[in-house]
């Protein structure tokens, strides 16, 4: 049994999209906390804030792309520049299946994938197992 | 006194030997010469050759004789087939002799000029014949294929399909073929009247001239270009122009000889190539945006759907009041992208939109209407309107109204909270399109930011309100509908403007009273 992770933080507009996906986190044990932001301007605050005051740092970082304000291409370009000591990682979520963005977000190093929605449990214990060794 | 006689002896004793001898020697030197020989018999139609007139004819001896009907096959040229007629015809006149030059077509295909000469004899049974002489004068110093090239140099010059002419050194037309004529609009004989100058648009005047300086100092020998020309009616004609110079034996210029292809088709066939491949290229794009917009927008709304229906199949995982509002609400995306992607497929696809000419004036004040005075923030806004009452602009009643509506609705939505609302209307316009610019002092938007997002759709840039992200969207397709197009710049924090481009048309009616 793969132990749950501590912080998930999932940066999404779409309400619906959100609390599917916490109701699925919890069914899976996926976390024991979350984090959650509208745009990516929100999450790069919030973000900056915590690697500031060193505080704890999400695990997993759900990243939406089309979102007002700041979509998530912007928040990729900004966080990358932030230093940190431990580095961050970034899974994009989008129903986009466009080419362009698949190839658009494996050209940062720092996405660990591109999922395409729905979130599903499977996809969760995927990840569950990515993250283990890291932990 | 005897030798005298001895001589007279001699010329009497010899000369009918001697008339023989001549007549033997003659015919022999005719022979060495090439000059044949025939005649023709009127009674029978018959023309009779020797040897070597068969020869000249490329034709054996066993067609030493053959009737008019095959020496019109021998003289294709009408030219040729006419002279024998008349010149026989003479002799039967009281004519003594013809002396004609005649164009021949071999059976080989060879052409040679042959001059022929005929007088009115009797033949021994006392029938009216012509004797004919037959001499190659053509073939062989090449003078036949230069009058032949010159022959066809004419003709060519009567049906060419481009304008050819000659100039003379002050640039007075001396001779033009038809089509010339028909592109300036002129009979030949009112075009010998004018100058090259006359058909000059008067921008190229200069240019012109100073092309003409180089020819007579002999900086050039032949011009070509794509150039205009004035046609009588005064309309500007485009052309590809040639011009070159003939200069007599020793150097001297003698006249220019100018050559013009019509472009017009060709210009206006690349024309309508280039509207074409617009219209492709544009639908292109927008087939396009549609498959990101079914590909994404869709999705987002059917992926929710799926997502819901996956924990509602998982065990304790109740049908609440919360999950139903999800539901409801992923039900309600998804048809309204359905509706807003269909809307745009009507925009570009219904080709009959009811143009007329619509007083912009007026349908801004109607907009105004709905959307500022008779709304709450009726006190708060102020309105500037120096468009022209009378301005007029060919668009379909039912887009412009939707178009000006989005437009004031946006200004409206991004007012500064405590600032009144200014909104300014100006009109300008260029060869091409009337602009309709419509200024706010609202909050704006960072266009270094979203510069490539602000037409699309569903892009919103302000979190908290209302906004759908379609307005500017259909903004957009709206005008292209109709040729037009919108620009948009703004400052943040200082206001927007939205520029309309509104292409130049003409109404059915005027159309058709601009044909008439």
């Amino acid at each position: 049994m793969i132990k749950p992770i501590d912080l998930a933080c999932i940066i999404d507009d779409d309400p619906i999209f959100v609390y599917g996906t916490k109701t699925l986190m919890e069914l899976a044990n996926f976390c024991k906390n979350f984090l959650v932001y509208q745009n990516g301007e929100e999450a790069l605050k919030a973000l900056v804030n915590l690697i500031e005051s060193k505080s704890v740092m999400p695990d997993v970082i759900l990243l939406d792309i089309n979102m007002p304000i700041m979509d998530g291409w912007e928040f990729l370009d900004h966080i990358i520049k932030v230093p940190t000591e431990k580095s961050l990682t970034i899974y994009v979520i989008s129903s986009s299946i466009n080419p362009v963005d698949i190839q658009r977000a494996k050209s940062y190093s720092q996405v660990s994938n591109y999922l395409i929605k729905p979130m599903t449990i499977a996809t969760l214990q995927q990840m569950m197992s990515e993250l283990a060794p890291n932990m | 006194m005897q030798t005298s006689r001895v001589e007279d002896t001699f010329r009497t004793k010899d000369l009918e030997a001697s008339k023989k001898e001549l007549d033997v020697i003659g015919l022999e030197t005719l022979k060495h010469a090439g000059v044949g020989r025939g005649y023709y018999d009127y009674a029978t139609n018959f023309f009779h050759l020797d040897t070597v007139a068969c020869k000249l004819h490329d034709l054996t001896n066993a067609d030493a004789a053959f009737t008019f009907m095959k020496l019109r096959k021998l003289y294709l040229h009408q030219k040729s087939r006419q002279a024998i007629r008349i010149a026989l015809d003479s002799l039967k006149k009281g004519e003594q002799k013809f002396d004609i030059t005649l164009l021949l077509v071999t059976f080989r295909g060879e052409q040679k000029w042959l001059r022929v000469i005929g007088t009115l004899t009797h033949s021994l049974e006392a029938k009216e014949t012509v004797g004919l002489l037959f001499m190659d004068v053509g073939s062989s110093t090449g003078v036949s294929r230069d009058i032949g090239s010159k022959e066809v140099l004419i003709d060519s010059f009567e049906h060419a399909i481009s304008g050819i002419g000659m100039v003379n050194l002050n640039g007075r037309f001396i001779e033009a073929n038809p089509y010339l004529c028909k592109m300036l609009g002129y009979e030949k004989e009112e075009l010998l009247e004018k100058s090259l100058i006359d058909f000059v648009p008067p921008e190229d005047f200069e240019e012109m001239e100073h092309i003409l300086v180089k020819f007579l100092t002999g900086k050039i020998h032949k011009y070509s270009g794509e150039k205009m020309y004035v046609n009588r009616k005064g309309h500007r004609i485009p052309i590809f122009l040639m011009i070159s110079i003939t200069k007599n034996t020793s150097g001297s210029p003698l006249h220019f000889v100018i050559q013009a292809s019509n472009l017009f088709q060709l210009y206006q066939s690349k024309g309508k190539l280039a509207s074409l491949l617009e219209i492709v290229t544009n639908q292109n794009k927008r087939f396009m945006e549609f498959t990101y917009i079914v590909s994404h927008n869709i999705r987002s709304h059917t992926s929710n759907l799926a997502m819901l229906t996956q924990l509602l199949k998982m065990k304790n995982q109740e049908l609440t009041e919360e999950y139903l509002n999800y539901l409801d609400n992923s039900v309600e995306g998804l048809q309204q992208t359905i509706s807003d992607l269909n809307e745009i497929i009507t925009l570009h696809t219904n080709q009959s939109y009811d143009l007329s000419k619509l007083m912009i004036y007026n349908t801004i004040e109607a907009s105004l209407q709905k959307h500022i005075f008779k709304s709450s923030i009726a006190s708060k806004v102020i309105i500037q309107n120096s468009i022209p009452q009378t301005l007029g602009i060919v668009h379909s009643p039912k887009l412009l109204y939707c178009i000006l509506n989005q437009i004031i609705e946006n200004s409206v939505k991004f007012k500064k909270k405590d600032v009144d609302l200014i909104l300014d209307f100006k009109h300008e316009s260029n060869e091409q399109y009337d602009i309709i610019k419509i200024s706010d002092n609202g909050i704006g938007i960072d266009l270094d930011r979203y510069h490539d997002q602000i037409f699309g759709l569903y892009k919103t840039f302000a979190v908290g309100n209302s906004n759908r992200g379609v307005g500017l969207f259909l903004v957009k397709h709206q005008m292209e509908a109709l040729q037009g197009k919108v620009q948009l710049s703004s400052t943040l924090g200082k206001g927007t403007t939205v520029q309309l481009y509104f292409k130049k048309m003409m109404t059915y009616g005027e159309i058709n009273l601009a044909g008439r």
